[in-house]
């Protein structure tokens, strides 16, 4: 049988230091190593968490809040401290707070009391680009999964997760991601032809 | 292996990730069952997931705001960590100028946090020193009370008469002998002590003119 594999997305920033280097310049500057840290992860949790909350200045707002969380994070250079698992983690939990928050709501109350700022250009211009690509086949089935069916598809094929470090973002056994990312793909191939057929 | 398993093992094996025996176990199940195998194919055929084309100059303008955004937080949270830490703040000096910056400002609260402890610690022993001197004059109060109560009741104990009891020797009764006594003063019917009316008792003496009654109130016999 012909085994057809999921298009992997490459990641950004590829040059940056390995999570190894980071924790050994730790030891003798703390401050450098932490800038490297936030160099090295501040695209990528942004973009995690402006493909859960898909709206740029929420996702510019989390990614702060996960950096400045981190910061005052004792373990955060200890030997068998996840740095990366922590991030995704904190920040897809505080993503999903949000996103429970605004379904609550009804509406983004968040924008209505922040100032007009040169950033919003910028922010305008990402949900533009969201806004677009999220009328695609594939992006409209995504949004109709289930929040732990999505994440996990997130954090393979967006993110671009191995399976280990989906395990310890999600604090789940090995065998779990790969249950739940399985269904995952069921589940989302059903939809595929559930729209096929309408 | 059967169709549920393999439901759960479609990623890891499309992924070729699952172990050796494992996979073998999988293709075997997919051999036999065409269900599982429309279902692996059609999980494998999906459309890839990519993500959305972000980036670009607005992103590049983001990242470099939202590095501004977290070194200026973190800044922010060390002065705070600082004057939590500060213990009256006595080395902190306050601007020297108007319209001093934030950083300054807030270097200033611990001095005025002092003050206002002072302040507080002032007002309570204040309190406290004031309801001192209120119980110390209410307690003299009370003694200048207590003190006439009793030159008052000296007074009243000068002014009573003692009435003359008559004498048990006087009925020929010596205490100790008769349980009771009654009625304890001779009612004025009785008649008058004298020879006439007085007659000896067996035991020699006076008699009583008042009966001998014991505690049950029978007779007392001799």
């Amino acid at each position: 049988m012909g085994q057809a594999r999921l298009k992997l997305v490459p990641q950004t920033e590829t040059s940056s230091p390995t999570d190894e280097s980071i924790k050994a310049l730790a030891a003798e500057n703390h401050e450098q190593a932490f800038n490297q840290l936030v160099l090295k992860y501040r695209q990528r949790i942004y973009r995690h968490a402006l493909y859960i909350t898909k709206d740029s200045q929420e996702a510019f707002d989390v990614a702060q809040d996960v950096f400045v969380r981190a910061y005052h994070e004792g373990r955060l250079f200890s030997d068998e401290f996840h740095m990366k698992a922590w991030l995704y983690r904190v920040c897809t939990n505080r993503c999903y707070n949000i996103v429970r928050d605004r379904q609550r709501r009804g509406t983004i109350l968040n924008r209505l009391g922040k100032q007009e700022t040169a950033l919003q250009v910028h922010h305008k211009a990402i949900d533009a680009v969201l806004d677009r690509e999220q009328s695609s086949e594939m992006a409209r089935h995504l949004a109709k999964l289930s929040p732990e069916h999505r994440t996990i598809l997130i954090l393979r094929y967006y993110d671009d997760l191995s399976y280990q470090e989906m395990a310890d973002t999600l604090q789940v056994k090995l065998g779990t991601v790969m249950s739940r990312l399985s269904r995952a793909k069921v589940r989302l191939h059903q939809l595929v032809v559930e729209g096929g057929q309408e | 292996m059967n169709c549920w398993r393999v439901q759960n093992l479609v990623a890891p094996f499309l992924d070729g990730l699952l172990p050796g025996a494992e996979a073998a176990s999988v293709e075997e199940h997919l051999e036999r069952c065409p269900e599982c195998q429309d279902l692996v194919g059609g999980v494998a055929s999906l459309p890839p997931l990519t993500s959305p084309s972000v980036g670009g100059a607005d992103e590049a303008a983001l990242m470099a705001a939202l590095q501004r955004q977290i070194d200026q937080s973190i800044e922010e949270s060390r002065v705070d960590d600082f004057l939590a830490l500060s213990d009256g703040g006595s080395e902190l000096h306050a601007p020297s100028v108007d319209g001093a910056s934030p950083r300054a400002v807030a270097a200033n609260r611990p001095l005025q946090i002092s003050a206002g402890l002072a302040a507080a610690y002032l007002a309570v022993a204040m309190l406290l020193a004031g309801g001192v001197v209120a119980n110390h004059l209410r307690v003299r109060s009370l003694e200048d009370s207590l003190a006439s109560r009793d030159a008052l009741i000296d007074a009243l104990q000068d002014r009573l008469v003692t009435a003359e009891q008559p004498a048990f020797a006087d009925y020929g009764l010596v205490p100790g002998d008769s349980p009771v006594f009654l009625p304890a003063a001779a009612p004025a019917a009785l008649p008058p002590f004298g020879a006439a009316a007085a007659r000896i008792s067996p035991k020699g003496g006076l008699a009583s003119p008042y009966r001998q009654v014991s505690l049950d109130g029978m007779p007392v016999v001799h």
